[in-house]
């Protein structure tokens, strides 16, 4: 009786051995590939998962072999290696800093660029700067349905200036209506007295029928 | 400079829309331009008593850096004062007093 308890306490402090002898044997040496392999699959495999993907498309999804260039192109340090973006100083991300940034550039092209950054995260003062360079051609093509487009967007904000910006626009627009065969300045007369006698609206026409601007009568 | 883009049509109703709207907040280059929709009849019908009135009202709000609008302001209201009779330039006068910026 004491022998056979004292054997039973032995078999039960030898979990140690037993597993050694578990490891020792083929299933036990199975058990622990599969495991490695499996730590070596997560570790190596982690950067072609995407967890933003994941979100939106389901979990569990896999970056195709386009998705992962296109990652690999938007690379650049420093990167958020969880949310798989880069990292964008403070000052580059911030739409008033940029619409700052914008004001103080002395090329109209970077004042463009940094304005449209900033309006493109709906900051209205950059919409209505971005609009002004449009409707005057400066740092862009100009292109009077893209500052209108741009002064609606910040007049829509309330924002006073582009409001008056938008009515400039809609106001200083002139149909010239002779069909000419050539470019050719024709010019709308102001109706009254008072202002034909202050100021001779001016117009540019490029193609007959076209819609063109008048030189300045409101600032 | 004008032989580039597209361009927009012209909608006097519309400018004198968004005139007003600027022009409620205070601003002088927007009281000013909706003056001149006024003195032109462009969106609105000609009204030399609204034009002085909002002109009254944009002078002395003009900011330092737009005193090339704020001479032009006073221009257009001289020239309107001439035109006008002094039952009318009071009548301006007092629809000026009576406007708050909103």
């Amino acid at each position: 009786m004491y022998d056979a308890m004292t054997a039973e306490k032995k078999r039960r402090r030898g979990f140690g051995r037993t597993l050694a002898a578990v490891m020792g044997s083929i299933v036990g040496v199975l058990l622990g590939l599969i495991l490695f392999v499996y730590v070596l699959g997560v570790v190596a495999f982690t950067p072609y998962y995407n967890w933003r993907y994941a979100n939106a498309h389901g979990f569990l999804q896999w970056l195709t072999f386009g998705e992962l260039e296109a990652e690999l192109q938007a690379f650049s340090w420093p990167y958020d290696l969880f949310n798989r973006i880069a990292i964008v100083p403070a000052e580059q991300s911030d739409a008033n800093a940029q619409l700052k940034l914008g004001l103080a550039a002395q090329d109209d092209a970077e004042a463009v660029r940094w304005f449209r950054k900033a309006a493109d995260q709906g900051l209205a003062l950059a919409q209505d700067n971005l609009g002004g360079m449009y409707a005057n051609g400066r740092g862009v093509r100009q292109d009077d349905a893209e500052a209108v487009q741009w002064h609606q967007r910040a007049a829509n904000q309330g924002i006073a200036l582009a409001q008056n910006n938008l009515g400039y626009m809609y106001a200083n627009a002139a149909v010239c209506r002779r069909t000419t065969p050539k470019p050719s300045r024709c010019i709308a007369k102001p109706r009254t007295r008072v202002l034909r006698t202050l100021k001779i609206t001016l117009a540019v026409c490029t193609t007959p029928g076209e819609v063109c601007r008048t030189t300045p009568l409101r600032l | 400079m004008y032989d580039t883009g597209r361009g927009v049509p012209h909608d006097a109703a519309e400018a004198v829309r968004w005139f007003a709207k600027a022009a409620d907040q205070g601003l002088a280059l927007a009281l000013k331009n909706l003056a001149i929709s006024y003195i032109e009849g462009d969106g609105v019908p000609t009204d030399y008593v609204q034009a002085y009135r909002w002109l009254t009202l944009a002078i002395p709000r003009f900011r330092a850096s737009e005193s090339q609008a704020a001479n032009k302001a006073i221009e257009y209201r001289d020239a309107l004062a001439v035109r006008m009779t002094a039952a009318q330039i009071a009548e301006a006068e007092k629809l000026a007093r009576e406007w708050k910026p909103r």
